[in-house]
């Protein structure tokens, strides 16, 4: 046994505190360390002499005026019973339960609202977007042509990268870049070759 | 008044200091007011702060009756608060920063303690309660706190920790380290005379 385990023993001890199956080793190792025997003597007596210590107190002269002092205290202190004091005991367990209410009606409000926030689809709108572009090309023939220009190159970056059906399908769709840039895409990425219906 | 009230329960002298009767719980000071003027004074080793930490504790009580939920009795209760009362004192006080130089390797003789005089046995007594005094003063507020609960105010270790807020095995190691450090503090002193006591 550890010196330090058998010091926390005694204490316990000391308090009446030991448990039965604890003494028997206890009493082992202090028979073999002459230390710890010390160590017990010495708290054994500081816990004697704690003890012996008389309880002090006042005078019956000082316990006059402290009940003085006391009572004009209270006096000035507002009187225990007058405060209100909502569900006493409770008050803890209402908390608990209101934190509880709210906590489930935020569920309630989002499982029934839905899923995240969808994007508002005008905020895309060609009025937004590329309206703009084509107010800009209409002033500015040659911005046009850049313009086209790099729609095109774009188109057929995605076309090598394997979607080789894109572009009939995009010709196909009247309403996709108006007719800007048809005629070249037909020529530039017809499957057949150029000019080859 | 007090010759009747001096044979009720704690429990009906509460409910009438409750309903804003001072004199009722003047009735519990009187009760008290020596065993918690005894612990306070066992905490602060000082009578006037004594005094005015009991009147503070009483006071306190008194303000927050209306929260005693009586899930203890009101001794045990009053208690506490004197106890949480004198801790904070000493926390004001600052005495844990002047005494950390407060440690069980330092000895006395290290600080200039070294000139011990060799008294005779009478004397011996009264110069080892002194000691023991100091020591106990000198620990850390909550070892102090459990050293006078249990081995001062001869309270179990579940009843100090019922004070102290915490659990029987912390009370058990505070009681531990509380000998440790006091052993070493005074072990000059008792190897001089403590055995021959």
């Amino acid at each position: 046994m550890r010196c330090e385990k058998a010091r926390k023993w005694i204490s316990d001890g000391l308090d009446g505190r030991l448990a039965g199956r604890r003494a028997e080793p206890l009493e082992r190792h202090l028979r073999s360390c002459a230390a710890c025997r010390a160590y017990r003597s010495d708290v054994s007596l500081i816990q004697a002499r704690s003890h012996a210590q008389p309880a002090p107190s006042l005078t019956p002269g000082e316990w006059i005026r402290f009940e003085r002092d006391l009572e004009r205290e209270l006096g000035r202190t507002p009187s225990a019973g007058r405060r209100l004091v909502l569900f006493p005991g409770i008050r803890v367990r209402l908390a608990w339960v209101g934190a509880g209410v709210i906590l489930a009606g935020a569920m309630v409000y989002f499982l029934v609202k839905g899923g995240p926030p969808q994007l508002d689809p005008a905020f895309f709108s060609y009025e937004g977007s590329l309206g703009q572009i084509d107010r800009e090309i209409r002033d500015n023939p040659g911005l046009a042509d850049s313009f086209n220009r790099l729609v095109v190159a774009s188109i057929g970056d995605t076309i090598r990268a394997g979607q080789s059906d894109l572009p009939m399908d995009l010709l196909a769709n009247p309403d996709f870049l108006e007719g800007w840039v048809g005629e070249t895409l037909e020529d530039r990425y017809n499957p057949n070759g150029p000019n080859v219906p | 008044m007090n010759e009747r009230m001096d044979d009720r329960n704690d429990e009906p002298l509460v409910d009438l200091a409750c309903n804003g009767q001072p004199e009722a719980f003047m009735e519990l000071v009187r009760r008290y007011r020596e065993r918690i003027f005894a612990m306070i004074y066992g905490m602060t080793r000082d009578r006037s702060d004594a005094e005015d930490l009991t009147q503070e504790t009483f006071l306190a009580a008194y303000r927050a009756l209306p929260r005693f939920r009586r899930t203890s009795s009101f001794y045990t209760w009053v208690y506490r608060i004197g106890v949480n009362t004198s801790l904070n004192f000493l926390k004001k006080r600052g005495r844990e920063k002047d005494r950390a130089a407060f440690d069980e390797n330092v000895l006395p003789s290290d600080r200039g303690a070294a000139a011990i005089p060799s008294p005779d046995e009478a004397s011996a007594r009264g110069e080892l309660e002194a000691k023991l005094a100091e020591a106990v003063d000198g620990l850390p507020p909550l070892f102090k706190a459990a050293f006078v609960l249990v081995a001062n105010q001869g309270l179990s270790h579940a009843e100090a920790a019922g004070i102290l807020g915490c659990t029987e095995n912390t009370v058990s190691w505070r009681m531990h380290k509380a000998r440790k450090l006091l052993q070493a503090r005074l072990r000059p002193f008792l190897n001089e005379v403590g055995h021959e006591m």
